[in-house]
């Protein structure tokens, strides 16, 4: 080959087919000669099938329980359901209020009796866990005694 | 799966005019691509699940504002690129490459989303290696390269699609391509040479 | 006549004295929060903590430098050491190389608040690790116990012993300094993880959202409790993920300057609470089939009302008919339990 041309620098646009008919023409000329430039066009074309080979990730699942809780609080049309939400609202009230009060009449005063318990479970010393760190930053705290509470958690943990 | 832009009108259609179904189902069609571009983006999973419920959020409440039904995909593009925008005007997120995404803390890429499910256990451990590599070349690349690359390769959308969704020019489009490509090849050329098979 | 003039101005001069002690406390309080900032010594020192109905007690070298402080404890046999650096606290674990880290928070101290809803006063002086220290006690304006008591170094402001009272009036915390020497040059790498060691971030950060913010992160509306006793202020509200299963939960914040209440809750549905996200599945979340609503044990009752009585402050826990609702704050059970109800 008598010019030795390569047109490495022109096939990533050919590739995405950025080049005008003249120019798409002479690589085409040129990679029919170029065994080198053939090969290099393969490795771009290989690049785009592994892209697209990667596939799509989907969202997490309660992304669209987030969605749906959001948008069913602002309708579209609002103006025109409220009135027909409010009467559903109030009858749902209504009909809450009157198995409000059969439940918790059985249970006397209709208050919750306060369970103490001395040992929290897991769920709680899971919230007194993430809460220490904000006890660490409360104004005048006591820092050497709160590393102490840490390495008790860390035991029980 | 959604198939072919007429169903996608009618959805949007009967969306627009408060069928949630009907939302719930345009979101079953768009949020893989919209989920993987956001998080091509910021590279954190808890905010692009963040991102792509509020894109979807923000699509419901101004559907009516849509004029080309046929545009719904593009326009969710735009929405969630808008999205991204704040969160990196905002501090919370950076567009190009952090120290972290190339030790390896890069989060939210799950290779079990993206390898298929028809290769044999060999092909499939071969494709999770590839998929991280594309992954983390992905991040080396400028963040409107990345964008198109995402939205061309892996989402399927054609260079007039995107030019209106990120509206710029169809030629701008493709030398972000070009140039990505050119980059990715030589990023991932252990991959793609010949004589690697 | 000369007899009311007197009598008023003794009685002026009286509040003048108090208030003008009341601020010089004040001011003597806050010089001693800024001071471990200022101040650079290392010291040993005995600290003790009540907790669930124990006492425990252990002795700390101390390091403080440059903003960051270092305890090295020893207890009954065992030690461990713990690191402030400002950013993180972090517990070093020598045997595994690892060192745990939990972001910690910075808290805008509101002083006008604490010094409307608290009276400071110097009510004694004293000696504590042979220095010469003044003693002052923080007390609610409204009446009830003594809340803090500290020594506080005449020379820096330092806070050389420290106590803490519950609302009840029980002391639950107590730090004295033994020895103390100040103005020592501390090496860097004693407030660092040794190199090389793996470093494991087990709470993330404490960004404070809008409730608007929040809610839509969290994906449920957050609920502001109707009832707040009045001294107490909103501080802010964040996202919270945290226990084993990385429940997320939104956290209302409030202070009344010095106490710090704090208002979880997360819902209970089962729909909602399936779990880790996705990407967390690896990191030991597991047991989600057995738990009803994540929370780990058996499905709760509406109206469930549990107390663990810390010692510093309690912990509420109550289900309301669709939100799980945590309260700790360092005040009277009932109090708690109205705030948690008032949730709903």
């Amino acid at each position: 080959m008598a010019r030795g041309n390569h047109v490495k620098d022109q096939l990533s646009d050919y590739v995405v087919g950025a080049l005008i008919i003249r120019e798409q023409e002479r690589v085409q000329r040129h990679l029919s000669e170029c065994e080198e430039c053939r090969a290099e066009l393969a490795a771009l074309e290989r690049t785009g099938e592994k892209l697209e080979a990667f596939g799509l990730m989907d969202a997490p699942r309660d992304v669209w329980n987030g969605v749906r809780q959001r948008i069913r609080e602002r309708a579209p049309a609002q103006r025109r359901w409220r009135p027909a939400w409010a009467m559903a609202m109030g009858a749902a009230a209504l009909v809450l209020i009157v198995i409000g009060v059969v439940l918790l009449r059985p249970v006397g005063v209709g208050e919750p009796s306060l369970i103490v318990v001395a040992e929290p479970d897991e769920e709680m010393q899971a919230t007194i866990e993430g809460h220490l760190p904000t006890a660490w930053a409360a104004p005048l705290a006591d820092h050497a005694s709160l590393g102490l509470r840490l390495e008790l958690l860390e035991d029980d943990g | 799966m959604i198939e072919g832009n007429d169903q996608v009108t009618d959805l949007v259609a009967r969306a627009r005019s408060g069928d949630v179904a009907a939302f719930e189902e345009l979101y079953r069609g768009h949020q893989a691509g919209i989920y993987t571009f956001i998080l091509s983006q910021v590279r954190q999973a808890e905010l692009a699940a963040d991102l792509t419920q509020e894109t979807f959020v923000r699509a419901w409440e101004s559907l009516r504002r849509l004029r080309h039904t046929g545009a719904f995909r593009g326009w969710l593009h735009r929405i969630a690129g808008n999205l991204v925008r704040d969160e990196v005007k905002s501090g919370r997120a950076r567009l190009e490459v952090t120290e972290s995404v190339l030790s390896g803390d890069d989060e939210g890429f799950a290779p079990e989303n993206s390898a298929p499910e028809r290769d044999g256990p060999e092909e499939q451990v071969v494709s999770r290696e590839t998929s991280r590599e594309v992954w983390t070349a992905l991040a080396e690349l400028p963040a409107e390269q990345r964008a198109v690359v995402v939205m061309h390769h892996m989402e399927g959308m054609g260079v007039e699609e995107i030019a209106q969704a990120i509206k710029v020019r169809p030629g701008t489009v493709m030398s972000r391509l070009s140039r990505a490509r050119e980059k990715l090849r030589t990023r991932l050329s252990r991959y793609v040479e010949a004589n690697n098979g | 006549m000369k007899g009311a003039t007197v009598l008023t101005c003794l009685i002026l001069i009286f509040f003048a004295t108090v208030a003008w002690g009341d601020s010089t406390a004040w001011e003597a309080v806050w010089q001693s929060e800024d001071a471990s900032s200022r101040v650079s010594l290392t010291g040993q020192a005995n600290t003790m903590a009540v907790t669930d109905g124990r006492q425990l007690s252990a002795t700390a070298a101390i390091s403080v430098g440059g903003g960051k402080v270092r305890f090295d404890y020893r207890a009954r046999g065992r030690s461990w050491s713990l690191i402030d650096d400002g950013l993180y606290l972090m517990r070093l674990q020598p045997t595994l190389k690892k060192a745990l880290l939990l972001e910690r928070p910075r808290l805008a101290v509101d002083r006008e608040l604490a010094e409307r809803n608290y009276v400071a006063r110097e009510v004694a002086s004293g000696v504590v690790a042979g220095r010469d220290a003044k003693m002052v006690e923080i007390a609610p304006r409204s009446g009830g116990p003594v809340v803090f008591r500290l020594w506080l170094d005449g020379e820096t402001g330092f806070a050389l012993k420290h106590e803490r009272y519950n609302v009840e009036g029980r002391m639950t915390s107590a730090t004295e300094y033994s020895r103390v020497t100040f103005g020592v040059k501390i090496a860097p790498d004693v407030f660092a993880v040794p190199k090389g060691w793996v470093k494991e971030e087990s709470v993330r950060s404490d960004e404070a959202l809008s409730v608007e913010r929040l809610s839509f992160r969290l994906g449920f509306m957050v609920r502001r409790p109707r009832y707040i006793p009045e001294e107490y202020r909103l501080m802010g509200t964040y996202e919270k993920r945290w226990g084993r299963r990385r429940l997320r939960a939104a956290e209302l914040r409030y202070t009344d300057g010095l106490r710090v209440l704090s208002v979880f809750q997360h819902p209970h549905r089962e729909d909602w609470s399936r779990g880790p996200r996705r990407e967390e599945r690896g990191r030991g979340g597991g047991g989600r089939g057995r738990d009803h609503g994540g929370l780990g044990m058996g499905p709760p009752r509406p109206g469930e009302m549990t107390l663990v009585d810390r010692g510093t402050d309690k912990v509420v826990r109550y289900f309301g008919r669709d939100m799980a609702v945590f309260v700790i704050g360092d005040m009277l059970s009932d109090e708690l339990v109205r705030i948690a109800r008032s949730v709903e």
